[in-house]
Formats: structure tokens, C-alpha cells, sequence
């Protein structure tokens, strides 16, 4: 969000029931704020700045996407080490991101670096290319894994964001780096600082043993481990197969049916990949490519995970006809790009499911008409008529259940809007009355039998300046049953009447 | 015109229900000319006293009532007929009360079945009748209650209602019951619909346009004219009549409400006032013991006479009971308020103010002709007061003591922010408008411009709660418990009263707040707390101790000159009231030189002169830099003693009567509607009487207008002279412990953190100023609290007790000094032995080592660290095997700067014996121009001038109009700051973050008084965090506290 570089924003986390500061941005930090400030003391500092909830799980979808797109450098890379975060405390806003490994990439670079000329045109190329996607970056390439977090972290910084230790260095570059950088936890750092042990360097003369008697063997090991004395591997993470499946023809396929029965192979295929994944789509891409080098596509999306070929090939049904094969089809692939879980299923014992059905309906109305197109009515809470239903895309997950049905009695059909009418005779003394005749649609109605009033006041939040409506139910002389309705507004007009429904 | 009386009212008192105060229910009824009107909230007789007074003002008829919810039927009206059956339906509500968690109220049918006698009921209609199969909730109640049962008939206009109201007709009919018209009043006016929608909303905790069907369908829940009653119910017009036919059957009024004094003291066959006359010549004989002076054997006289004549007694004698079983308990407390300045209440020892000593006038407790009960108020210290309100309860029993309620309101913040989140406003936007800025303006001025405010105007939710903020401002939001008013029956309270469980266990309250209780001549007595009793027993006790002198408030050596001489040179830190900075700049320029001084500072300082401007003329006059003139030879009398200056609540009372032209009861009024102004909004036909009568009555305009002002600023927070000349005391003692005995003032303060104005750093480095020896924390010699040693020289000397140390804990102080006195006084040598011996949990162990607690063994920080971080608590009994000592090799650790150590004391005991910060950084600060607090004494008016150091208080008084006053502290001394409110906006962020400051500005003094007014600011806070030589925001942050905006 750039409109947001310029301005004081701050991420904010819920802390032991306080919200505190989570992330500043620069501008934020030059006002005064920092991470781990409560909200409250930012806004009397800065009343303006601007903020947002922090969200960990969006923090660390985003740095797994920047590992899979780091596969460009490396095949071994992970993202922070799971067991470089023992014993921390989850609330600690700085640790759950920036602390040991946490905000962190690892990339093997042994053997890769000569593909980009060398390790420091790399770091180059990988830090300029992750500024370019609007992320700030530090990286430190070092002979141990623990040497290249602590200088990554810790180690100087130039205008460049990257530093690169060249073998036999690693001793002297951790020296004065402080103790945090051994991926120690807060409050082993917060010991040895109080007894002043602040730098690694500090650290190096003293006994072993007595260190390790204090500070557990986790301190020697990582000093270790960072000096190169035991040897740590990067645990790569595995990356993950599109569901994607391809097919290639002997010879190139131009009939229709060909297709289809092409489309049918290739849905069993996928089908089978995403129940071992236990997922369902709901969106598919159906790719077709000519011999003469081009391809047509055809997409279509459910409204629920499907796994079912059957169901998914009726999606596709009538749109495979307008296909031009050209020359000829040599290649057909079909991609799942969106899906969602979905359990293994049960069929019911008593054949079909209904539910089943009318979801394989909805899918195909959708795929034929769009998602926007499809709706279904729904009850609000809401005492005014006419806005006690209105209409959803049948997609959309309702978010709370139907409201209930209003007290009083509804008529079957509602005009929208409602319609005036001529009245004839109108309201006698205080009580108020329907009239004896009204005129509606050219026809006069003479009324015989009334019920009412019904008042139903305006929703003033919403509504400026409408009136209080009285409503009746009404029969007339021909056993027709009306809704009516008196308007009645602070003006000093005199209230109208109108109709507003039809009983049956 | 056809007689109508409103039986079912929901007024705010049902929280979140209701949308109209009481007030406004029963004036509105009046105006329609209602026959009369009952209030019937829910569950509760909270709102029926504003509701009684309102009625009684605009003379339509009250009955009281309630609304019974219960867990297994369908729910009633309860309207009690005469006084007994009123005790019943209070009784069965803190039955209902009493059972259920604060707030909530569990009643049966059956336990209403029990107290239905001399009850009317009127049971709420069922939504759908069925005259065929009559619910059996109403077959009981017409099968126990006869004639006395009624079913209520409703037109809410919400269709179907005439079908409706045909079928309760017929099952009425077919149970027995008459059928009787309500209107199930929600707000007294349909305009107030919006209010109440949204109340729903809020107490729904949903937005307004989601709360759906929770809403009422239109505005038809108001009070309605007779006629348009009528209207609703064309075919049944018995059904109005019978409300009136119910409100002629109710006698009951509030006014038949009589309360007894409690009658326990006198022993069988003496008179109370006899019993309390022997008590008084009792005391009088131990006060006086040379024979009591003839003034005050006079006075005696006269105030018993008054107090036989009121029939009083009983009231000073259970007084007496609660003081005397607090001194039983060696809990140390004082009277105060109207009745407290009397010479029987020194002599019964409620107060330490010799009547000798000064002049007050006894009648102005009890002006017989307004018949106000007195009012005593007794402070406790803070620490042990649950002792005496236990007391309290187990003498008297639940059923006939009970704490009064404070009505909880809905203020600026509260309303705004509350109903910003029904309509449904983002919540920045909800953060903006609760923001002080908006609310302060929208108090102010009557057309606010939301644009200026930075909000959308065209967004009409902004502006619709702006609206209904307003409105709601006022609005009762929950009872809770008043800080300690106790009300005590002689016979069962909750005749008089509902009782109901307090938020905090042990409390219970009646559903009554002060102002209602005064209105019903119902007495309470405060049982309140108070920090520097605390302090003053503790010292008290440690003079005892170690100077074996024994006094007691009545007996500190009076007016000793040495005392005054302090106070005038502003020397007052830690002293009770005068020590905020406020009070230490008038204390030069009142220069106090006896009691009555004193009562008159303490007095001074308060919104009411402040605002009234009556400040500044007392003190021209009181130097006789002005004459002393009285704006009339009537006002003499009431100005005499203050130079012809209002100051005291009592005296601006007094002129509303005799300028002004009120009479007693008036000015009563006026007092009451000052405390509660914001709720109602009564105050200006006040001011403009009293404006009008005081100009009619040849005062000058602005003379008027300032009494005024002054009246409106004495609100809540008035200070009679009575309660002035206790506060006087307490200052006048603790300035005496303090001017000699500073050592055991300081210990006693420190050992009653947290109170007063000051911390810790600031009381320790001011009884080192005052030559006190003060001596660190340590294992060898510290208990929790501090303690007084001897000093070289033989002086008393300060130990700082382990409390100080942050984190510490009692307990574990209590298991040190075990340890430490099981050795046989042998001294801990080391850390290995401290470690062993007082077996204290490795953290605890830490805490010691970072206070640096060990310099009596030579130890320092790093190195008891290092030595404890060896010691594993679940090695222990092996390390001990193993033969104490694994002999290490020795390590050298690197050692600490000074700026370091200073630093952690600060982080582990907030305050530093070895040096300040500042002079650590004294060079830096004068490259930067900054000069040393000392210095400005020397300076002229106008002198361009820099400061910097720690901030040790930051505040923004009301009365201030925005101003912030900060108090910087370097290692020479104190230096006041003013902050106008142009430069905060500029450097908000200095202002508010900065642990040190630098200020450039302008010197301004009077007398001795200095200020530095702020032209520009830097936080020097990094500098500091230099000092320390740790990681911004991080664990090891020293502590610099500062006191902020109490």
C-alpha cells in the first residue's frame, strides 16, 4: 500500500488484553512510536496515525511465498527453523516475527552462486529484487548457518542490505556482534547482559564449563554451532505440486467428442490427485493447446469443493462445442487453481442426495449465468415490509441465519414501490381510520371489512424525513384483500394513502 | 375530561431499558394531568426517590412501584397500597437481590405469592391469549389475591391489537381479573424513540440496524393524554377508569418512610441523651485535663441542648461506637464534616480539632429549620478500614446496614463511545469523537462543526451520535457501591430500602444514592479511607519506638512556629494536601502562621474559589494590598473571617440566603442540583435567581456572577470549612512529623506507598535534603518495610525496607528475616550462604542480586549474579552434597559504569542513593545550555533560561483550561514547567513520551515561586537509555516513574 509509505502506520496486536504497537513504519518510528508501545500512548503522541490489526497468519502465508519464489537461487530453502523458537513467548510482539529465525529465510547457496556470478552479485540480485516487490531486506551469506542469521540480524549494515563473511572470517565478524545474535532466547540474553556479558566476543575467554553451568548447553551449542565448530544443515522445505494434470495425444484430436472424452480423462486424473490431498475445486482452468502454438481456455468455479468428474465435466458441458481446433489438439491440461478442503465422502445409503443435487444445480445456473446472477431471497430483521427480504448471491455464505418471520402478517405480494391512491373519506376523530373507497389502478375499491392500524415507524438511521405509517389490512366489496397504508410526515402536507400489497 | 392515571412506566433506572429519567416521567404525567402515575421498573426501587421528589414539585401523585420479572412466570406489576405492604415488596426485592449475583434479581412466583398482602397486581398480558386455556400464572394469582388482582390491556398499535385486546377482555373475564389500560411507558415523549432504540442496541451489544425486532415497531411507548388513551380502547372504558380506581387504592408515599437512628449504644434504663451527655463529660474531663475552659464548658452546653432538642443522640453515640471499636483496634481515624466541628465530637475523641483552638460555629450543622440530619464523616487508614466496615456488618447485620449506591452515569467518554459502537461507527472514528478534544468542545459549545474535528459531516450516524450522546449524558448506567457512606436502621433496613450484593464480595448495598437518602431525611455515616492516617499511626508508632515519645493527633505540640516557617518556604513534599504542586506555590504566598491558616489553604486550592476567581482578591487583601471591604454590612456576618472573600461552600450557601434572598431550603436545592447539574439541568433557573436576587438587593453584577461561578464549581468536590479544618489538622501534624522527625516521617510514608503525591525517589531524595541518612536495601540489615536505624552521629537514619524493591514480594521478606534471625544475628557472608541459608527461590534470589542488595557483604550486581546463576533451586541438595564448593575457576567480569548502576537501581528500587542521572550527564546538559534547577532561584523575571531533567509529574487540571504542569527533577533540585497548551500541540510527543526533557523558555517568578514557561522541548530519553547502556524497549529499560495526570 504505498498511500500508507508516506504516513505514521502502525500494526497493532492484542496483548494481556491491551493493544499494543506490533509494527511502526518509518515515519511512525521518526513521531515517536515503537513496536510494543500500547495503543493508547501512540494516539496521545501521535492522534493521526493511522492502523491496522496485525495478522501473523497473512505475515506468514507472505514469507512462505517469498520461499517458493527464492527457489530461483537455491533448491534447498526454508523458512525459519521450528526448533530455533524453543521456550519463547508467543506474545512478545517482536519476538513472534522478528525473533530467532522467525522473519528469516534460509537458502543453501553451496554450488548456486556461480549461476549469478558469484556470491555477491547474488545477494545483490536477490536483496534488489525483493526491494523491488516493496519489501525492505537484509542478507549475510557466512560458512555457518548460525554465522549468517547473527550477521543478517546484527552485523553492519550498509547501504546495500547484504554482507557476505568469506571463509575464516566468521570468528572475528561475530566478535563484537551482541549475544542475541547466537539465537539465544530473551531471557538467557537478558542474563548474560546483567552480568555483562553483552558481546559473543565477550563471551569467547570465558570458562566453558562455568557457562554452561549457568546458561545451559544451548549457549555453548550455538556458539558452536555459529563459529562452525558442529556442523547445522538446513532442513529444506519440500515444494509443493500444482494440481495439475496433463495429457498429450499421439496424434492431434479436432472432434468434439474426442474432446470431452479428453476433458473426462484428465477430471479423473485431477479427481484422484485432490482426494489424496482431501481437497475439492473450485476453480478449474481447461487448457488446450494447437499444434500450430496456440491454446484456447476454458474456466468455470463452483460454489463448494467438488471432487466428483461427473460433476465437474457438467460445468463444462455446453462450452466445449464452440472450440476451434484449428489444425488439431496435441496437448490438453486442466489446473485447479482454487481449492478448498473437503473431507472424504460418504454416500447416503438412500440413493441421491437431494442437498447434493440442488448444489450440482446451483453450480451449473452459476457457471451458466455468473455468480452475481444467482440469487436467493432471505429474511431480515427489519419491522419496514419492504425491507424484511431482499436477495444474496446464492454463493455467498449467509454470515448469521435467516431472521425470524415478523409478528404481525405480511401479504403475499409486496408492490415496490408502494403505489398511491385517491381515498375517499378519511380518518374521523383521534382514532384513526381506513378509508370507505379508494381508487387504485383506475378501479374503485369499496372497502367492507378493515383490521388495523399497524404503525410502523421509520428506521430514523437510516431514513431522513420519512413518515410514521399506519397500515390496514382491508377487504372489499369484491372479497379482495389490500394492504394499505397512511403516511404521515412532519410536513404539514395532508398523509397520503397508498397500497403496499396483495393478500391472496 | 376523562381521568387517566399511568400504571406500568419503564423509566432509565431500568438500565438500558427505559428512555426517560423518573424526573422527566413524573412532570410530563403532571402536564398531561395525569390523576397520577406510578414508576414500575424492573426489579427495583432505584429511580423512586428522584421520581417522589419530582412529583412532590409539580404536584401530581406518585406511586411507587415495581415491575417483579420472575425465573418462572410471566411478569406483574407490584404496587404496594400502604406502608406495610411497601416493607414486604422491599423485602421480597432484596430477597430477589440478595440471592442473585450484582445486578441481576431471582424471584419466584411463589416468593411474591408470599408477599402479596396489601399488594396490587397487575399482571402483564400474555402474547397470544387463549380465554380457553387460561395460563395457571394468572388462575393463582386471582385464586390468592381476590380484588387486589388486575390484567393489564395494551394497544401498542402493532396490528391485530383490537382482536387482541377482545380475547384478554374474555380471559379476563373467564379468570376473574379486571382488566386495567396501560400504555408499557418506555420515555416520556415519542421523541425520545431514537434514544431508546439505541439504549437497546447498546444493551443487545449490537448495532442499531441489526437489532432487528429487538426494537419497538414506532414511538408509541410514551405517556399518552387521557383522551388518546381513550381512543385505544374504544370499547372498553372500564379499563381507564379502573386506573384510576387502582391509584386511589395506593396511599403509600415515600413521605410515610420514617428513619430511626440506630438505638444500640445507651444502656437499658438511661436515656440516650443521658448516656451521651455522661460520655461527654467523661471525655471533656480526659481532654481537659486542667479543668475545662469555660468557653468551651458553654459550648458544651448549648450543642447538647441542640442535640436533646433534635433528639440527635443516638446518631453521636453510634458514631462514637465505630470510632471507639477503630481505637480498640488501634486503627487510627478522624472525623470530619458539618456535625464533626462540634466540641462534643472532640470530646467523645470522633475529632482531634480543639474547639478552643478555633472558632466554628456548631449551627451550621443544624439548621433546625431545614431539618437536614447531620453529617459525620470518619476517615480510617486506608490500610485497615475493611476491618471497621466488617464491624459494621457483624454488629448490625446485613438486614440493618448497608452501603449507600452510586448511581454510575453516562459522561462525556462513556456516552460517546458507547453509542458511537451502536451506530455502528468504525472504531477510529469511535476513537475520535470519545477523544478528549471532541468531548471538551462538544461540553462547551452548543454548535460543534464535526468537519473541524477531522469527522465526515455528511455521514449522518456521526452526527445522530453526537445527538444522542448528548441525550444519553446523565443517563443512569449501573449502581455501584459509594466509597463508604453506610446507612444504619434501628430497625430492618430493608423495610426501608431494597439491599442487594455489591460488586466486591462481603459488600452489600441498598439501591439508594446519597442525594436520595438526604431528600428522605435518611442518616449515613461515611466510613471512608484515608492514606496519610496510615502514614501518621505508622509514625506515631516508630516515634513511640525509637524517640519513646507518645502523641496522638490531639496532642501534637500545637502551633509551633518552626512548622509555619517550613510551610512558608513551599517545604512540603509528603505532607497531606499541601504537597501538590498547586498548594506549593500558594503556600509562599499565604505564608500560614497559624491553624486557621492552614484550614484556609487547604480551602483555597479547590475548583470553587479557583473558578470563582476568589483567589486573588484574598490574598491582595490578606497582604493588604487591597482594602477589606463587604459588599454589604449583611455579608459581614458571613465574610468576617475571610476578609470579606467567599471561600468556603458553606459561606456561598450562605449568601444565596441572605443576598440573594433564598430561603434555606432553596439554597439546599441549589447545593443538590450542583452535584448533579450534568444529570438534569435544573442549574439555570437557579443562577438566574440568584443573579436576579442579588442585583435587586444592590449587590454588584460581577460580584454575583462570581458567587455564582464559585457555587457551580464547589459541585462534588465543595469543602465546608468544617471538613477544611480536619484536613487542616492532618496537614499541620504530618508537617510537624515531618520538620522533626524527618527520617521517621519518611520511613512512615514510604512504608504507606502507594498514597500522596509523590514516589518513592522523590520522599527519599527530600529527607536527604533534610539530612536524613538513608541507607539501601540490603539482605543483612532490611525488613519489608523501612526501618530506622542510627546513623554515625546518633541521628535516626532511613533503611530502606525489601519492599522497595520492584517485583519483591512480603512473603518472601518474612522467609529472609526468618533466616536471617535463625542464624543467631550471624550475618550472611556471602552469596552462596545467603542463598542457602534463606532458601528463596531463584527468581527472588535474582531480584536481590539486581537491586544490589548485597553491598553489606562487598559484593556488587554481576558478581552475586553470576554466583546465583550457578545455583540450580532443583541441584540443591546435590550441590550441597557434592561439598559446597566446586571450586571454579575465578572470572572477571566486566564491571559496571556508574551511569549503569544508577540505571538499575532505578529499574529495581525506582530511585538511585548513589548519584542522579543527571549529574551524570551534567557536561552533556550544559553543552546543551541547560542549567542546574538551583540556579534559577538566582535569576531575574523574563531570563531566557534551559532545564532539563527527569519528569516526575505531568498534569493537566480541569481548572487549567488545557495548560499541562510538569515537574522536572535534576540533581540539584526541582523546577516547575507550564506547558500552554499551543506548545503541547506542537510538541505533544516531548510532552507526553520523554523520560528527560530539555525545556527552553522563560523564567517567571514570584517570590519564591519559579516557573520556566516552555518555548520549545527535546526528549533527552535516549540519552538516558545511553546512561544505561541497554536495548531500547527491552526488559532491561531502567524505571523512571513519573507521576501523571492524577
Amino acid at each position: 500500500m504505498p498511500a500508507l509509505r508516506d504516513r505514521a502506520f502502525a500494526l497493532v496486536i492484542e496483548r494481556r488484553s491491551r493493544a499494543v504497537l506490533f509494527a511502526t513504519n518509518a515515519a511512525a518510528e521518526r513521531a515517536g512510536l515503537s513496536p510494543g508501545m500500547p495503543l493508547a500512548d501512540a494516539r496521545a503522541i501521535l492522534p493521526g496515525v493511522t492502523i491496522e490489526p496485525a495478522r501473523m497468519n497473512a505475515d506468514a502465508m507472505m514469507l512462505e511465498k517469498i520461499r517458493a519464489w527464492c527457489g530461483r537461487y537455491s533448491p534447498w530453502t526454508a523458512t525459519g527453523d521450528a526448533s530455533d523458537e524453543k521456550g519463547q513467548e508467543e506474545d512478545e510482539p517482536q519476538q513472534a516475527l522478528e525473533g530467532p529465525g522467525g522473519g528469516g529465510l534460509w537458502l543453501d547457496a553451496t554450488g548456486c552462486a556461480h549461476l549469478f556470478g558469484g556470491e555477491e552479485a547474488m545477494l545483490a540480485d536477490l536483496i534488489g529484487r525483493v526491494n523491488r516487490l516493496g519489501f525492505a531486506a537484509r542478507a549475510a551469506m557466512a560458512e555457518t548457518k548460525g554465522a549468517a542469521w547473527a550477521l543478517a540480524r546484527y552485523g553492519g549494515t550498509d547501504e546495500t542490505g547484504w554482507t557476505v563473511a568469506p571463509p575464516g572470517t566468521v570468528h572475528a565478524a561475530l566478535s563484537p556482534l551482541p549475544t542475541a545474535a547466537l539465537r539465544l532466547s530473551p531471557a538467557t540474553v537478558a542474563q548474560l547482559h546483567a552480568v555483562g556479558l553483552r558481546a559473543i566476543g565477550d563471551l569467547l575467554p570465558l570458562p566453558r564449563a562455568s557457562l554452561a553451568t549457568r546458561y545451559g548447553a544451548a549457549l555453548i551449542e550455538r556458539l558452536d554451532a555459529a563459529l562452525g565448530n558442529i556442523f547445522e544443515p538446513v532442513s529444506p522445505t519440500a515444494p509443493e505440486q500444482p494440481l495439475f494434470v496433463r495429457l498429450s495425444f499421439a496424434e492431434p484430436i479436432g472432434n468434439p467428442d474426442d474432446i470431452a472424452a479428453a476433458l473426462d480423462r484428465l477430471l479423473t486424473l485431477l479427481c484422484r490427485k485432490m482426494a489424496e490431498r482431501a481437497v475439492g475445486a473450485r476453480g478449474l482452468i481447461f487448457t488446450l493447446y494447437r499444434t500450430d502454438g496456440t491454446t484456447e481456455h476454458r474456466t468455470a468455479g463452483t460454489a463448494r469443493p467438488v471432487r466428483d468428474p461427473a460433476a465437474l465435466a457438467r460445468l463444462f458441458a455446453d462450452r466445449l462445442d464452440d472450440i476451434d481446433p484449428g489444425f488439431g489438439i496435441e496437448d490438453a491440461t486442466l489446473f485447479a487453481h482454487r481449492t478448498d478442503t473437503l473431507g472424504a465422502a460418504q454416500t447416503g445409503l438412500a440413493g441421491p442426495d437431494a442437498a447434493r443435487d440442488f448444489d450440482a444445480l446451483i453450480d451449473r445456473l452459476v457457471n451458466r449465468f455468473g455468480a452475481e446472477n444467482v440469487l436467493r431471497p432471505r429474511l431480515t430483521e427489519s419491522h419496514l415490509p419492504e425491507r424484511a427480504g431482499t436477495f444474496a448471491p446464492v454463493t455467498a455464505k449467509p454470515d448469521n441465519a435467516d431472521a425470524p418471520d415478523p409478528a404481525a402478517p405480511r401479504p403475499v405480494r409486496l408492490l415496490r414501490p408502494p403505489e398511491e391512491i385517491e381515498t375517499i373519506a378519511a380518518i374521523s376523530g383521534l382514532a384513526i381510520a381506513p378509508p370507505a373507497m379508494f381508487r387504485w389502478r383506475r378501479v374503485l375499491h369499496r372497502v367492507v371489512f378493515s383490521e388495523g392500524p399497524e404503525r410502523i415507524a421509520p428506521e430514523w438511521w437510516r431514513q431522513k424525513n420519512a413518515g410514521t405509517r399506519d397500515y390496514f389490512q382491508i377487504e372489499d366489496s369484491a372479497g379482495q384483500r389490500f394492504w394499505l397504508f397512511r403516511e404521515t410526515t412532519d410536513q404539514p402536507t395532508a398523509p397520503c394513502w397508498y397500497v403496499h400489497g396483495l393478500f391472496a | 375530561m376523562i381521568p387517566y392515571a399511568e400504571l406500568q412506566t419503564t423509566s432509565n433506572f431500568s438500565f438500558l431499558k427505559g428512555a426517560s429519567h423518573p424526573e422527566e416521567l413524573t412532570a410530563r404525567a403532571a402536564e398531561l394531568g395525569h390523576a397520577a402515575i406510578a414508576i414500575t421498573d424492573r426489579n427495583t426501587l432505584a429511580g423512586v426517590v428522584r421520581a417522589h421528589l419530582a412529583a412532590r414539585e409539580t404536584g401530581i401523585r406518585l406511586i411507587v412501584g415495581a415491575r417483579l420479572d420472575f425465573t418462572d412466570a410471566a411478569s406483574l406489576l407490584c404496587l404496594p397500597t400502604d406502608h406495610a405492604a411497601y416493607s414486604r415488596l422491599s423485602r421480597l426485592i432484596t430477597l430477589g437481590r440478595r440471592r442473585a449475583p450484582k445486578g441481576d434479581c431471582h424471584l419466584s412466583l411463589e416468593d411474591f405469592l408470599r408477599s402479596q398482602q396489601g399488594q396490587i397486581a397487575i399482571a402483564l398480558p400474555p402474547d397470544d391469549p387463549d380465554p380457553e386455556r387460561p395460563p395457571d400464572f394468572l388462575i393463582r394469582l386471582a385464586g390468592a389475591m381476590g380484588d387486589r388482582c388486575y390484567l393489564a390491556l395494551r394497544n401498542p398499535l402493532r396490528g391485530g391489537d383490537a382482536k387482541r385486546i377482545a380475547l384478554l377482555a374474555a380471559l379476563a373475564a373467564k379468570t376473574g381479573l379486571k382488566t386495567v389500560a396501560t400504555n408499557d411507558v418506555h420515555y416520556h415523549h415519542p421523541a425520545r424513540r431514537d434514544l431508546q432504540d439505541t439504549l437497546t442496541a447498546i444493551g443487545h451489544r449490537c448495532t442499531v440496524e441489526r437489532a432487528g425486532y429487538r426494537l419497538f415497531a414506532n414511538a408509541e411507548r410514551h405517556l399518552k393524554p387521557a383522551d388518546e388513551m381513550a381512543a385505544l380502547f374504544p370499547h372498553h372504558p372500564e379499563a381507564l377508569a379502573r386506573t384510576v380506581e387502582i391509584a386511589d387504592r395506593c396511599r403509600f408515599s415515600l413521605d410515610a418512610l420514617v428513619y430511626e437512628y440506630p438505638d444500640d449504644e445507651a444502656p437499658p434504663g438511661i436515656s440516650p441523651q443521658e448516656h451521651l451527655t455522661r460520655l461527654t463529660r467523661d471525655g471533656a474531663a480526659v481532654r481537659y485535663p486542667d479543668g475545662i475552659p469555660e468557653k468551651v464548658r458553654a459550648q458544651l452546653d448549648h450543642e447538647l441542648r441542640l442535640i436533646g432538642e433534635l433528639a440527635y443522640a443516638n446518631y453521636f453515640l453510634t458514631v462514637h461506637d465505630i470510632v471507639q471499636y477503630a481505637r480498640g483496634q488501634g486503627i487510627l481515624c478522624q472525623g470530619r464534616g458539618s456535625a464533626a466541628n462540634s466540641a462534643v465530637c472532640y470530646c467523645l475523641g470522633i475529632t482531634a480539632v480543639d474547639p478552643a483552638r478555633m472558632d466554628l460555629l456548631f449551627e451550621r450543622f443544624i439548621s433546625a429549620e431545614r431539618g437536614e440530619p447531620p453529617d459525620i464523616d470518619v476517615d480510617f487508614e486506608h490500610e485497615r478500614r475493611e476491618e471497621v466496615i466488617q464491624y459494621i456488618y457483624e454488629k448490625y447485620g446485613r438486614e440493618r446496614a448497608g452501603l449507600a449506591a452510586t448511581v454510575i452515569h453516562y459522561r462525556g467518554r462513556s456516552a460517546m463511545r458507547e453509542v458511537a459502537r451502536a451506530m455502528g461507527l468504525s472504531r477510529d472514528v469511535e476513537d475520535t469523537l470519545s477523544g478528549t478534544a471532541v468531548i471538551k468542545r462538544l461540553s462547551k459549545t452548543k454548535d460543534f462543526s464535526l468537519a473541524e474535528a477531522g469527522l465526515d459531516d455528511r455521514d449522518p450516524r456521526v452526527a445522530h451520535t453526537v445527538r444522542l450522546a448528548r441525550e444519553i449524558s446523565g443517563f443512569p448506567r449501573h449502581l455501584s457501591q459509594h466509597v463508604g457512606g453506610f446507612v444504619i436502621t434501628r430497625k430492618r433496613l430493608d423495610d426501608l430500602v431494597p439491599i442487594a450484593n455489591a460488586a466486591m464480595e462481603d459488600r452489600t448495598t441498598i439501591e439508594w444514592d446519597k442525594d436520595d437518602l438526604d431528600a428522605l431525611g435518611i442518616l449515613k455515616i461515611d466510613v471512608l479511607a484515608l492514606g496519610m492516617l496510615s502514614c501518621i499511626r505508622k509514625a506515631f508508632g516508630l516515634l513511640r519506638r525509637h524517640h519513646r515519645r507518645d502523641v496522638d493527633l490531639a496532642t501534637v505540640p500545637a502551633e509551633d512556629p518552626a512548622v509555619y516557617d517550613m510551610l512558608c518556604q513551599a517545604d512540603s513534599v509528603g505532607v497531606f494536601q499541601v504537597e501538590s504542586r498547586a498548594q506549593m506555590t500558594m503556600l509562599p504566598r499565604l505564608k500560614p502562621r497559624n491553624f486557621y491558616d492552614l484550614v484556609i489553604e487547604v480551602a483555597i486550592v479547590r475548583p470553587g474559589p479557583i473558578q470563582g476567581d476568589m483567589v486573588h482578591p484574598y490574598l491582595r487583601r490578606r497582604n493588604g494590598e487591597e482594602e477589606i471591604t463587604f459588599p454589604s454590612e449583611a455579608l459581614r456576618k458571613v465574610l468576617g473571617k475571610t476578609y470579606g472573600v467567599p471561600l468556603f461552600q458553606e459561606q456561598a450557601m450562605k449568601i444565596a440566603i441572605v443576598a440573594a434572598g433564598f430561603t434555606p431550603a432553596e439554597a439546599d436545592g441549589l447545593r443538590r442540583a450542583m452535584a448533579t447539574f450534568r444529570r438534569m439541568g435544573t442549574i439555570h433557573q437557579y443562577r438566574d435567581k440568584m443573579i436576579r436576587g442579588m442585583i435587586q438587593r444592590g449587590y454588584d453584577a460581577g460580584f454575583a456572577e462570581r458567587c455564582f461561578k464559585q457555587i457551580e464549581g464547589f459541585g462534588d468536590y465543595g469543602f465546608p470549612e468544617s471538613h477544611a479544618a480536619s484536613f487542616a489538622l492532618l496537614v499541620y501534624v504530618s508537617s510537624w512529623l515531618k520538620r522533626h522527625y524527618p527520617a521517621i516521617f519518611a520511613c512512615a510514608l514510604l512504608n504507606s506507598q502507594p498514597m500522596g503525591f509523590y514516589a518513592p525517589a522523590q520522599i527519599v531524595r527530600d529527607a536527604r535534603e533534610h539530612g536524613v541518612e538513608v541507607y539501601p536495601p540490603d539482605v543483612n540489615y532490611s525488613r519489608w518495610d523501612c526501618t530506622i536505624e542510627a546513623a554515625a552521629d546518633g541521628a535516626d537514619a532511613l533503611r530502606l525496607g525489601l519492599r522497595q524493591i520492584k517485583g519483591f514480594g512480603e512473603e518472601l521478606a518474612g522467609q529472609l528475616v526468618t533466616a536471617r534471625e535463625a542464624g543467631n544475628g550471624r550475618p550472611f557472608f556471602d552469596a552462596e550462604d545467603f542463598a542457602r541459608r534463606s532458601a528463596l527461590p531463584q527468581g527472588a534470589l535474582r531480584r536481590l542480586a539486581e537491586a544490589d542488595a548485597f553491598g553489606s557483604m562487598k559484593l556488587t550486581r554481576r558478581q552475586v549474579l553470576w554466583a546465583m546463576q550457578r545455583i540450580n533451586p532443583d541441584q540443591m541438595p546435590l550441590f550441597a552434597a557434592a561439598g559446597e564448593g566446586i571450586v571454579e575457576p575465578a572470572v572477571d567480569l566486566p564491571l559496571m559504569a556508574p551511569g549503569e548502576e544508577i540505571s538499575h537501581d532505578y529499574r529495581t528500587i525506582r530511585l538511585s542513593l548513589k548519584a542522579h542521572p543527571l549529574g551524570l550527564l551534567r557536561n552533556e546538559m550544559t553543552e546543551a545550555r541547560a542549567v542546574p534547577a538551583k540556579q534559577l532561584s538566582e535569576m531575574e523575571t523574563g531570563a531566557a533560561v534551559s532545564i532539563a531533567g527527569l519528569v516526575i509529574t505531568r498534569q493537566r487540571p480541569d481548572t487549567a483550561s488545557g495548560v499541562i504542569f510538569a515537574t522536572l527533577e535534576d540533581e540539584t533540585g526541582i523546577a516547575n514547567v507550564i506547558i500552554w497548551p499551543g506548545i503541547f500541540e506542537r510538541y505533544r510527543k516531548e510532552t507526553l513520551a520523554s523520560k528527560l526533557l530539555l525545556v527552553r523558555g522563560e523564567l517567571q517568578r514570584e517570590g519564591i515561586v519559579i516557573h520556566v514557561i516552555a518555548r520549545h522541548l527535546v526528549d533527552m530519553t535516549p540519552k538516558l537509555y545511553a546512561l544505561a547502556d541497554a536495548p531500547r524497549g527491552g526488559e532491561l529499560q531502567p524505571n523512571y516513574p513519573s507521576r501523571d495526570f492524577q
